[in-house]
């Protein structure tokens, strides 16, 4: 290319993206991201022949010190073409207990590419699978480039694309007239320069498909327009920009989004659209028709969500929030979270008893911030943004719904979102299967959701309760500032508790809190404390011959005449398992008083000996239950008195139900 | 007579019997009362010295539960298992049962004394129990067949539906469907028995199409009967649900009162099958004179 195309070309650039911004409205004066992968896709859906085709012109730009040689590229929806992909094979056709419906396969070819020099990309396509020795997968393709992209530069790429649908059951697809579509267009890795998260030379990080695991990519910009029936409603990630009406009975939609690292949308002619206000956040919610009167639980969900967050982390810097109610038979779209854009989940004659459209729509939301702002490999490290977002889950819950009935409040029933994270984790057959710390598709034995959502929610809320509410929030806040539109590690997140922990508490924890992160978060061992029993002897008066002033004397009653008693009392607490955490156990005399003791917990048993006229009565150790992370909160106190009245409750219980079933049955005799 | 007046008839009839009702009563309370000391004893191993049990008294807290069952699981398990082996002795027992009630019934004048009871329940125990097979079997039939037609309907209604709505609509239907023609067969082999005690017939099978034959005919008046008797075991129903919410078992005297209340209302279940007994004896009475 000589310079007088060159400059020909940076004109023309100019008058078009002149052209453009009087056209779209922009969000951010400045951006909030880097802006590396920026979108233009013009995308029409065939809504009778479940398809989408697509033009895309990708600008990106290399950030890093490397001269790129190649591109490499997602096509998610590959995972759905045959039994063969990689998602296929380790899923089964399952994904988060919803079974792939029969026929309902999806695939996405492209069709043309080419960059802006003209330069026909297309032949040298090739799909590659770096996670895995599967031939068959095409959810990943790498391109070579023959003018190498310099450091600094941008490459433009335009991509023509068709793709057909699937079936929704995992997250993307249509039901009847309801289409949600994510993981959509051809996308483009990560490029990871060295020192970047955990890479020591500039590398693509652009991952297959799984059964378990997310996403993750690049900030840029999205201009979309997408084409469809007339009838139909659009929501989409970004803001409206302006609608079309098309003489071919269809309508185009425009929307532009600034600072996200995905785009989904969604389109059908059911549903009903509302919005309210928080402070500068539309809040839009597409409602399925029957669902309508359940609207105001999303609503006042997202409310509480957003206030939550501006209070403790920082600000959701977007004008807008839509939340999709997906339609009966779509559900696998549900719970799913997007830039600017989340899924929920609602059930027509489920009562607010059961807060799973509340629960759903505080999870989404939070992701606006893990995994939105703050952009994690959620291939890799899914417990940045799924364990950070499941810790706050339990806090907006419980401090919104109660702590005791956040998940359901029945009659007889009740269940908050601590104890039900914790039952996640605590009941699982092996809790020692697979560290937290694992790539997500790499939980081959299960337990992705239980260690990755609910181990890491438990260990965090355990952190917490440990260093304090206030220092956690300062840890978290410092973590969100200096990590939002960037893509930490978990490294990063050890390095922001190192640094604030000290400062508050010296060296209380030791010098850092690799400790706690190496055992919670690395390891795979449990913690189990116990108290492990209560002794009371009473001191009773030596009996036996004994030397006195040169004479033998016989002393043969053990009675003390002064009538006072004195007792040698010890209480024992174990470490039955193999992480240790600094705890205390507080020990309760039959006069009232209590005694609090501490313990670094690191020994396999402690003892506390006392020398009192009182009797120990119960104790307790972590009495302040701030070890949330241990396996067994049974065992963690003993009484000498055991209370009959909650055995005779449940007795009394039992023997109703027994008797009321045996009623039933004798009207068959 | 009509069905009003048989039901208040049978109200005040049932009632009368207090000390039959205090014997089908204490012997409910004594099956029941060996699992249930069972389960105790695995509540006292599970929760012997811990204060976790505290946390119970507020309402079933579910880590508490959970670390329970995790370590006791198996223990209650077997007890579970154990509760389908006790319904069906208490099938039989009740068979035994039913000759006693239905005899002290049919006998308005006698007062009622336990040695008579007892013959009764001897004298139609063989003859009722040729009745519970019969309608044991024809009862698991009629459910079987009758699941996989609803079933097939079920699918045929709901496939490829838009909204949930139909879906839960139709499932409570079906459930409702499902238990009507159970509920007719259940009514019937009450007759049967009832038939058995009045006409004092040794040929079961013949009881039980008579029995049947006459529900038919008789049906508006028989089935209004029970629906109208129904009435009295919801109501006594909404009213235990009403005071448990309102008393709750958070403390050593609501868990008495509690107590006192649930067995209050086993009570008043063991007078519903007798209530439900003596109605139905009067409108077959009345409709079909003795022989
Ligand atoms: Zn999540």
């Amino acid at each position: 290319m000589n310079s007088t195309t060159n400059l020909f070309r940076c004109l023309l650039g100019l008058i078009v993206s002149v052209g453009s911004i009087e056209a779209r409205q922009v969000t951010f004066k400045d951006p909030l991201s880097p802006r590396i992968a920026n979108y233009a896709i013009s995308v029409k859906l065939d809504a009778e022949k479940k398809m989408i085709s697509g033009k895309e012109k990708l600008t990106w730009r290399n950030t890093s010190k490397d001269a790129i040689r190649e591109l490499q590229f997602h096509l998610y929806l590959n995972a759905f073409k045959n039994t063969e992909t990689t998602f296929m094979k380790e899923s089964g056709g399952r994904s988060r207990d919803i079974g792939m419906p029969e026929g309902g396969w999806g695939w996405i070819d492209v069709t043309s590419m080419r960059t802006a020099d003209g330069e026909n990309l297309t032949p040298r396509i090739e799909f590659i699978h770096p996670d895995d020795d599967n031939e068959k997968d095409q959810t990943v393709f790498r391109v070579p480039l023959t003018k190498p992209v310099l450091p600094g530069r941008t490459i433009e790429v335009d991509i023509e694309f068709r793709a057909l649908l699937p079936r929704i059951f995992a997250r993307t697809g249509y039901y009847q007239n309801y289409f949600f579509v994510s993981q959509w267009f051809p996308k483009i890795g990560v490029y990871e320069s060295a020192g970047q998260r955990y890479a020591t030379k500039g590398q693509w990080n652009c991952h297959q498909y799984h059964a378990t695991g997310e996403f993750y990519a690049d900030y840029g910009t999205y201009d979309v327009d997408m084409t469809v029936p007339k009838d139909y409603v659009v929501g989409a990630t970004g803001v409206l920009q302006r609608v079309q009406d098309n003489s071919d009975g269809t309508k185009t939609v425009f929307h532009r989004a600034e600072d996200v690292h995905d785009f989904a949308w969604t389109a059908s002619a059911s549903f009903v659209d509302m919005t309210e206000q928080w402070r500068h956040v539309k809040i839009r919610v597409l409602m399925q028709p029957q669902r309508v009167h359940q609207a105001q639980r999303y609503f006042q969900a997202a409310k509480a969500t957003l206030e939550y967050f501006d209070k403790h982390v920082g600000q959701y810097p977007y004008p807008n929030l839509t939340i999709v109610d997906p339609a009966y038979g779509g559900f696998g779209s549900g719970g799913m979270e997007y830039p600017t854009l989340i899924t929920a989940g609602s059930f027509w004659g489920l009562g607010p008893e059961l807060k799973f459209a509340e629960l759903v729509t505080e999870h989404e939301f939070g992701h606006q911030y893990w995994y939105g702002m703050v952009g994690n490999n959620e291939f890799e490290e899914a417990w940045l943004d799924e364990g950070i977002n499941s810790y706050y889950e339990v806090r907006i819950m419980n401090e919104t719904y109660g702590d005791r009935t956040s998940v359901a409040d029945l009659p007889g029933f009740q269940i908050g979102d601590l104890e039900n994270s914790r039952m996640s984790y605590t009941s699982m057959r092996n809790p020692k299967i697979c560290p937290v710390f694992t790539n997500s598709w790499e939980f081959k034995q299960g337990g992705y959701g239980n260690l990755v959502y609910q181990k890491a929610a438990i260990f965090m809320t355990t952190l917490d309760r440990l260093i304090g509410r206030a220092v956690m929030d300062t840890v978290m806040k410092t973590y969100f500032n200096r990590w939002k539109f960037k893509h930490p590690c978990s490294r990063d997140f050890i390095d922001v508790v190192n640094e604030i922990v000290p400062k508050y508490h010296g060296d209380r924890f030791g010098k850092d809190l690799n400790w706690f992160f190496d055992q919670v978060l690395y390891g795979t061992d449990v913690c189990d404390y116990e108290l492990t029993r209560i002794r009371n002897i009473e001191i009773q008066k030596p009996i036996g011959v004994f030397d006195r002033n040169g004479k033998k004397v016989t002393a043969a009653s053990r009675r003390d005449t002064t009538g006072s008693r004195l007792f040698e009392s010890s209480v024992v607490a174990s470490r039955l398992g193999e992480v240790k955490m600094p705890t205390s156990v507080l020990v309760h005399f039959d006069n009232g008083e209590e005694v609090w003791e501490s313990w670094d917990g690191q020994s396999r048993w402690v003892e506390f000996k006392y020398r009192r006229p009182e009797k120990i009565v119960w104790a307790k150790v972590d009495p302040d239950t701030v070890l949330t992370i241990d396996i067994n909160w049974m065992n963690n106190s003993c009484t000498t008195e055991p209370a009959g009245a909650p055995i005779w409750k449940y007795t009394v219980k039992f023997l109703f139900w027994l008797q009321n079933i045996l009623q039933l049955a004798a009207m068959i005799g | 007579m009509n069905v009003v007046s048989i039901f208040t008839f049978a109200l005040k009839r049932a009632t009368a019997e207090r000390r039959m009702l205090v014997l089908l009563y204490v012997i409910n309370v004594i099956v029941a009362a060996v699992l249930a000391l069972a389960f105790r004893s695995v509540l006292i191993s599970g929760f012997g010295f811990t204060m976790a049990t505290s946390e119970l008294m507020q309402g079933l807290n579910f880590n508490t539960f959970q670390e329970f069952m995790l370590k006791h699981g198996a223990e209650v398990g077997v007890i579970f298992s154990q509760i389908g082996w006790y319904a069906l002795l208490y099938i039989i027992i009740n068979t035994l049962l039913a000759g006693g009630i239905l005899a002290t019934l049919r006998e308005k004048e006698t007062r009622f004394t336990v040695r008579e009871f007892f013959a009764g329940c001897v004298t139609y125990f063989f003859r009722f129990f040729r009745l519970f097979l019969l309608f044991g079997i024809l009862l698991i039939l009629l459910a079987v067949i009758w699941m996989v037609v609803l079933g097939a309907l079920f699918s045929a209604v709901t496939a490829g539906g838009s909204s949930e709505v139909p879906y839960i609509v139709w499932t409570v239907v079906t459930v409702i469907l499902f238990f009507v023609p159970l509920m007719v067969l259940l009514v019937i082999a009450d007759y049967a028995k009832v038939g058995t005690v009045l006409s004092n017939t040794h040929a079961m099978v013949r009881a039980a199409w008579r029995s049947a034959k006459f529900v038919f005919r008789n049906f508006l008046k028989v089935m209004s009967l029970q629906l109208l008797m129904l009435l009295v075991p919801i109501a006594l129903f909404i009213i235990y649900v009403w005071l448990d919410l309102s008393i709750g078992m958070t403390t050593v005297t609501t868990i008495l009162v509690m107590f006192v209340i649930q067995q209050i209302f086993i009570l008043t279940r063991v007078w519903t099958r007798v209530f439900f007994f003596s109605g139905e004896l009067e409108l077959y009475s009345a409709l079909q004179p003795r022989r």
